[in-house]
């Protein structure tokens, strides 16, 4: 198979799973655009194999792996900053919580990962690349403390108990004035 | 990095497209590597070299 095929085949499988995506959030129905990733995904795996011509050379890996480094402290830094923005503000409106805190663990998750990988392909000593280890030291530690923040602080906030507002520990925030659906807290 | 390919390439009638086949590059590589915008790997450049037929060090200067 020629690149050019491959390539064809890649942006038509990318389009047909962006399409069942999107067709998927609107119906409500998820398994289909789950499942025709997972088929795209292996489909492509096995195109791959078939390419005759060099997919990515070294040239190429050089240059993403100085993108991905790139991208990954981009979005860790601006990831960490929104995150610190929103939770300070969490009082003003308790969805920013839980943004807050996905931003703080993907971004977590995607350091560990990549200092991970780092170290796995390139089978380095810790005293070698000191920042690294700093960088993955900082990482754990601001998971440490993020868990922390929120496992200590008790999980205080407001429960909708039988179509009342319940105060569960000591809510930092007002009672809120709504009414609430079961099932449903702040 | 400074470098002969071209001149060698031109010199055993390869086209950029053959020599990236033989050496298991994109042409794309060739083109940047043949402008001395990319530094090969030690790899690429002994694989260069014998498809080229011509000692590595005479293919490359600093």
């Amino acid at each position: 198979m020629k690149l050019k095929t491959y390539k064809s085949a890649q942006a038509a499988a990318a389009f047909l799973v962006a399409m069942s995506i999107a067709s998927g959030i609107i119906v409500g129905q998820y398994f289909i655009p789950a499942a025709l990733l997972v088929a795209a995904t292996l489909i492509l795996l096995l195109l791959r194999k078939r390419v005759t011509e060099p997919v990515a050379d070294e040239r190429d890996i050089a240059t993403m792996g100085k993108a991905a480094a790139l991208t990954i402290r981009g979005y860790s830094w601006i990831a960490v900053v929104v995150m610190l923005l929103l939770y300070a503000n969490r009082a003003e409106n308790p969805a920013f919580e839980p943004v807050a805190m996905t931003l703080a663990y993907s971004t977590a998750l995607l350091m560990i990962l990549y200092s991970f990988l780092f170290k796995y392909y390139n089978r380095f000593k810790w005293t070698d690349h000191k920042w690294a280890f700093i960088l993955t030291t900082a990482l754990l530690v601001l998971v440490v403390l993020v868990m922390g923040m929120r496992f200590l602080s008790g999980e205080d906030g407001w429960i909708c108990r039988d179509g009342q507002w319940v105060a569960h520990g000591h809510p930092e925030t007002a009672k809120p004035q709504g009414a609430c659906p079961a099932g449903r807290g702040i | 990095m400074k470098n002969r390919i071209k001149e060698f390439r031109l010199l055993r009638a390869l086209t950029q497209e053959e020599l990236a086949k033989a050496v298991g590059v994109r042409r794309e590589t060739i083109i940047y590597l043949e402008q001395g915008k990319y530094s090969p790997s030690l790899e690429l450049a002994a694989s260069v070299s014998k498809k080229l037929k011509v000692g590595i060090e005479d293919l490359f200067e600093l």
